[in-house]
C-alpha cells in the first residue's frame, strides 16, 4: 500500500511544493467554509447550511495517510430558513445544541489516495460524534493544495498556502440518536452532507 | 357590523393570497431568512449567504384562512339591521 502511494504523494509533493507536514488552519473569517445538509423524506424536504467551521488538518504530503486533525462545526450554527423548524432543530429532542455545542469529525488516517487534475481524492476514516454518540466513518473527500495562495487571500497580509477539502456523505440521524421518535416519512432518516473547507497554513 | 367583519374576512384573505403569489407562492413552510449563494475565486468554493427575507409558505396562508373564517364566523353573532317588514306581513 505504502508503496504504491509513495510516488503519487512524492508527485504531490514536488507539484505543489509541499514537502514537511503542514497544519491547515479552517478558521474561517470571511464565512466561506460551510456544510449543507438534506433530509428528503416523502412528505417533507429539509436542507440547511451551517457556516461556524474550524479546526486544524496536519497534512503530510510524503505521508498522506497519516493525515490527522479535527474538524468542527458549531451546533448553534445550523441554519433553516423556518425559525420555528431552527428552534426545533437545536432543541433538546433533536440536536440538543445547548447540551452539544459542537459536531466534529476526527481524521485518524486517509486511505485509497490518487491524483487527477491536480487534486488528490482519498477516502477519509475518522470519528463522527454527534450528540454524544461517535461512529466510525469513511467518507470520498478530494483535496486541493493551492500554495502561495494565502497571500491572494489576504491581501498580501499573509504569506502562505491554501488546502481546499470537499466531501460529501451520508449519515443516519438515527444512528446518533437524535429523535428517533419522528416520523420517517416527514424527516427522513438519512441525512446528506456535503462539506466544502478552505484552511490556511502560513509561512512562518 | 356584520357586513364590515364580512368584509375585513374576504380583504384579509385575498390580501395573504396576493402576497403569498407575489413572493413567489412558496410552496413550503414561512422563511424568514434566505441564501445568497457566492462564490471565492481563489478557493473555488460556492458558499451561502444568509440574508434576512421574510417569505410567506403554506402556513401563513394556512393562518390567514383561519383568521379569515374567524371573522366570518363572528360576523353571525350580529344580526341583519331590522328593516320595514315585508309587504301584507300585518294584513
Amino acid at each position: 500500500m505504502k508503496a504504491t502511494l509513495l510516488p503519487i504523494v512524492s508527485a504531490l509533493g514536488i507539484a505543489t511544493g509541499f514537502a514537511a507536514p503542514q497544519t491547515f488552519d479552517f478558521k474561517d473569517p470571511k464565512g466561506v467554509n460551510h456544510a449543507k445538509f438534506t433530509l428528503d423524506a416523502p412528505l417533507e424536504t429539509i436542507s440547511g447550511v451551517a457556516n461556524g467551521v474550524s479546526g486544524t488538518l496536519t497534512v503530510d504530503p510524503e505521508k498522506p495517510e497519516a493525515t490527522s486533525g479535527t474538524i468542527t462545526v458549531d451546533t448553534a450554527s445550523l441554519h433553516v430558513e423556518n425559525p420555528v423548524m431552527k428552534e426545533h432543530m437545536l432543541g433538546s429532542d433533536w440536536l440538543d445544541a445547548t447540551k452539544h455545542p459542537k459536531i466534529t469529525f476526527t481524521v485518524k488516517s486517509l486511505k485509497d489516495v490518487k491524483m487527477s487534475d491536480g487534486k488528490a481524492s482519498a477516502t477519509v476514516v475518522g470519528t463522527f460524534s454527534l450528540k454524544g454518540v461517535d461512529k466510525e466513518i469513511s467518507v470520498p473527500a478530494t483535496v486541493s493544495l493551492l500554495p502561495g495562495k494565502l497571500g491572494d487571500r489576504t491581501g498580501g497580509k499573509m504569506q502562505g498556502d491554501l488546502a481546499v477539502i470537499r466531501t460529501s456523505f451520508t449519515l443516519k440521524r438515527s444512528d446518533f440518536g437524535i429523535n428517533p421518535k419522528a416520523p420517517e416519512d416527514k424527516v427522513s432518516d438519512e441525512v446528506a452532507v456535503s462539506l466544502a473547507i478552505a484552511g490556511a497554513s502560513p509561512k512562518k | 357590523m356584520r357586513l364590515l367583519l364580512r368584509s375585513i374576512s374576504v380583504m384579509l384573505l385575498v390580501t395573504a393570497i396576493a402576497w403569498w403569489w407575489k413572493a413567489g407562492a412558496h410552496p413550503g413552510w414561512t422563511k424568514t431568512t434566505d441564501k445568497v449563494w457566492k462564490y471565492d475565486e481563489i478557493t473555488e468554493i460556492s458558499y451561502p449567504e444568509t440574508v434576512e427575507r421574510f417569505t410567506p409558505g403554506v402556513d401563513f396562508l394556512a393562518s390567514a384562512a383561519f383568521a379569515s373564517a374567524i371573522l366570518a364566523g363572528v360576523s353571525f353573532f350580529f344580526g341583519r339591521k331590522a328593516g320595514y317588514p315585508p309587504l301584507g306581513a300585518n294584513s
